[in-house]
C-alpha cells in the first residue's frame, strides 16, 4: 500500500464518516461536556484568584498568566474530546459494527484517515471555539485585578489558537487509542492513564528527571504551548507544539500500521 | 462466483478452518452446512477479507475481496444482525454504509422500503426487535444491488414470521439469478432453500453436492411394521433377505426393515397368515442423514489424530533404538 494510497481519502468516505458522526448522540455530549467543564472551570478558576488577588505579592502578581489562567479547564474537558475520538471507533468495534465498515471498504487505512479527517475538522473548529470562550469569559472574570488581557494583546491569540490546537491533538491521540485497544473501557482508561497517571508518575521523579520528562507529557506541553510566559527551564513553546504533534502521529502511525494486521 | 483454494484459519494449535476448497457457483443458492462451531462464520469472514487466512485463499470472481473496489455494488454480506450502533437510526446506518460506496440516498430509500422498515426508518436501531434487525442487515447487504449475496445464519433467533419473511427473501433473490451463499446449522432449513449443499465438520470439506444427490444419497428408505407375531415376522423376512431391526418407535412391537418393499412384506405375512397391525414406508429425516454425516466426520478426525499420534511414537521409538 503507497503513501499515495493511503493519504487519497475519497470524498465517499468523508461523507460516510460524517453521517456515523453526527448521527450519534455521544458526538454532541461528549462535546458539550467538553464545552462545559472547560468554560466553567475557567470561570471558577478565575473567580477564585480575584478573591486573593490582592493578598499576592507584587512579585506574585508580576508574573502572573491571565491567559494561562483561563486555560485551567483544558484538564477537564480535554478528557471528554479524547472520549470522541476514542469512541468514533471502540463504538465500531464494541458493536461489530466495524465489519460492515471494513467489508464495504477493504482500504482500512482508508477509513482511519477518513475517521481522522472528519474527527480532525470537528476537534480543531470545537477546540478553538472553547479555546476562546475560555479566554474571554477568564478575562471577563479577571477584570477586578485590572491584569486582564484582550486579543490583541502581543502573544495572546497565538496562546489561544494554541489551545485550541491541543484540543486537536488529544481527540487524534484518542482516536489512535481506540484503534489500538478497540474496547471502548479499556481504551478510555489509557486515555485518562497517559493524560492524568503518567504525568503524576514522572513528576515524582528526582529532579532534574521530574521536569526534564515532565515537559514531554501532554499537559505540560500544552501548558507551556499557550503560556505568556513559557519556563525558560522547560521545552519552548514550538518544541512543546511539536511533542504534542508527535503524539498524535505516533498514535495513529501505530493504529494504522496495526490496523491491516488484525483481524476485524 | 466465489473460490476457496485450501483455505485454512488457524488460532493457536486448534485450526478453524482446515485446507477448505470449494466453489460457490453463480445463480443459486448454495448451502453452507455445518454444525456449531464447524468454521462457517470464520470461512464467511475470510472470503470478505476480514479475516486474513493463516493459508490458501477465498476469491470473488478471480480476485481477492481486498481488491474490489466498492465492493458493495459485488457482494453484500449479512454476518451479524446485532453489529449494529443502537444510538444511529436505521436510516442513518444505512446512509452511512452507503455513501462509503458512492451510493445515494435514494437507494436507501428503497432498500428500506424491499425490507418493509420504511415506517421505521427514523427511529433508533436501539429499539428494534431481532427480527427487524435481520431485514435492517438484509436492507444493507442488498444497498449495492450485488450479484453475491453472503448471508451468515440468517434465520437464528428469529420468529416463525421472520423465518418465513427470510426464506422468501431467499427465493426471490435466487429467482433474480443472484448467486447466493448462506449458512446454517440446519439442514431442514437447507433443504427449503439451497440447490446446492456444501458441509463442513471441524472446519474440513464433508460433502460438496446438489440438494437433490444429498437427498438421494443420505435418506435412509425403510418400511415400519407392526406385528404382534413381530418375532417370527422377522425371521421370515431375513430369510427373504431383508435387514430387520427392531424399530425404537413408542407402541406395540415394530420393526424397521430395508431390502423389501411394503408390498412385499406384506404378501409374505399373508402367505404365512401373520397379522399386519402397520406397513408404512419411512424416511429418516434430512436432519438426522446430516447429523451422521458430520458425526463421522468427527470419528474420522479422531481416529486419523490416533493414527498420527501412533505414527509419530514409532517414529521416535525408531530414533531411540
Amino acid at each position: 500500500m503507497t503513501l499515495n494510497a493511503t493519504l487519497a481519502v475519497p470524498r465517499a468516505l468523508l461523507s460516510s464518516e460524517w453521517t456515523k458522526l453526527r448521527s450519534v448522540r455521544s458526538t454532541y455530549w461528549t462535546l458539550a461536556v467538553a464545552a462545559f467543564a472547560t468554560v466553567a472551570t475557567a470561570i471558577l478558576v478565575c473567580y477564585s484568584v480575584t478573591g486573593y488577588w490582592i493578598r499576592l505579592d507584587p512579585s506574585q502578581q508580576a508574573t502572573f498568566d491571565p491567559v494561562r489562567a483561563s486555560f485551567n479547564g483544558f484538564a477537564v474537558g480535554q478528557l471528554a474530546i479524547g472520549a470522541l475520538g476514542v469512541l468514533i471507533i471502540s463504538s465500531e468495534h464494541t458493536t461489530g459494527l466495524i465489519r460492515t465498515t471494513f467489508a464495504a471498504v477493504p482500504h482500512r487505512r482508508a477509513v482511519l484517515a477518513a475517521k481522522a479527517a472528519v474527527l480532525g475538522v470537528l476537534a480543531i473548529v470545537v477546540g478553538e471555539a472553547i479555546a476562546f470562550a475560555s479566554f474571554f469569559a477568564g478575562q471577563w472574570v479577571l477584570r477586578p485585578t485590572h491584569v486582564e488581557l484582550g486579543l490583541g494583546d502581543p502573544g495572546v491569540l497565538g496562546a489561544v489558537s494554541a489551545a485550541g490546537l491541543y484540543m486537536l491533538v488529544v481527540a487524534l491521540v484518542g482516536l489512535g487509542i481506540g484503534a489500538l485497544i478497540r474496547h471502548t473501557a479499556g481504551a478510555l482508561s489509557a486515555l485518562f492513564a497517559l493524560l492524568f497517571l503518567l504525568p503524576e508518575i514522572v513528576h515524582a521523579l528526582p529532579s532534574p528527571w521530574d521536569t526534564r520528562i515532565g515537559s514531554y507529557m501532554m499537559m505540560d506541553a500544552g501548558a507551556q504551548m499557550t503560556s505568556l510566559r513559557p519556563d525558560p527551564g522547560l521545552l519552548s513553546p514550538t518544541w512543546s507544539a511539536v511533542v504534542l504533534v508527535g503524539y498524535a502521529v505516533v498514535a495513529l502511525a501505530a493504529a494504522a500500521w496495526l490496523i491491516t494486521r488484525r483481524d476485524a | 462466483m466465489i473460490e476457496v483454494y485450501e483455505l485454512t484459519k488457524r488460532f493457536g494449535s486448534t485450526a478453524a478452518v482446515d485446507g477448505l476448497t470449494f466453489t460457490v457457483p453463480s445463480g443459486r443458492v448454495t448451502g453452507f452446512l455445518g454444525p456449531n462451531g464447524a468454521g462457517k462464520s470464520t470461512t464467511m469472514r475470510m472470503i470478505l477479507g476480514l479475516d486474513a487466512p493463516t493459508s490458501g485463499a477465498a476469491l470473488i470472481d478471480g480476485r481477492p475481496y481486498a481488491d474490489l473496489r466498492r465492493p458493495l455494488h459485488k457482494v453484500g454480506a449479512l454476518l451479524d444482525a446485532n453489529a449494529v450502533h443502537g444510538g444511529r437510526t436505521a436510516r442513518d446506518h444505512l446512509l452511512a454504509i452507503a455513501q462509503s460506496n458512492g451510493i445515494g440516498p435514494g437507494r436507501v430509500r428503497e432498500v428500506l422500503d424491499q425490507v418493509g422498515l420504511a415506517d421505521v426508518a427514523r427511529r433508533r436501531i436501539r429499539g428494534f426487535s431481532l427480527g427487524m434487525k435481520q431485514r435492517l442487515g438484509v436492507a444493507v447487504a442488498l444497498l449495492g444491488d450485488p450479484e453475491i449475496l453472503i448471508f451468515d445464519e440468517p434465520v437464528n433467533g428469529l420468529d416463525p414470521e421472520g423465518i418465513r419473511w427470510i426464506r422468501g427473501l431467499l427465493r426471490s433473490v435466487a429467482a433474480e439469478g443472484r448467486t447466493v451463499f448462506v449458512s446454517s446449522h440446519l439442514m431442514s432449513e437447507m433443504a427449503l432453500t439451497a440447490d446446492h449443499l456444501i458441509v463442513i465438520g471441524r472446519g474440513r470439506l464433508i460433502a460438496n453436492t446438489s440438494m437433490a444427490a444429498f437427498v438421494r444419497m443420505s435418506s435412509r428408505r425403510y418400511v415400519l411394521v407392526r406385528s404382534p407375531r413381530a418375532a417370527e415376522l422377522a425371521d421370515l423376512l431375513t430369510a427373504d433377505g431383508a435387514a430387520v431391526e427392531e424399530d425404537d418407535e413408542p407402541g406395540p412391537e415394530a420393526l424397521a426393515v430395508t431390502g423389501l418393499d411394503g408390498g412385499r412384506i406384506g404378501d409374505l405375512a399373508a402367505a404365512h397368515h401373520i397379522p399386519i397391525h402397520e406397513l408404512t414406508p419411512r424416511h429418516a429425516s434430512l436432519e438426522e442423514a446430516f447429523m451422521e454425516l458430520t458425526d463421522s466426520s468427527v470419528d474420522f478426525r479422531a481416529e486419523s489424530r490416533a493414527k498420527l499420534h501412533t505414527a509419530e511414537s514409532a517414529h521416535y521409538e525408531g530414533a531411540l533404538s
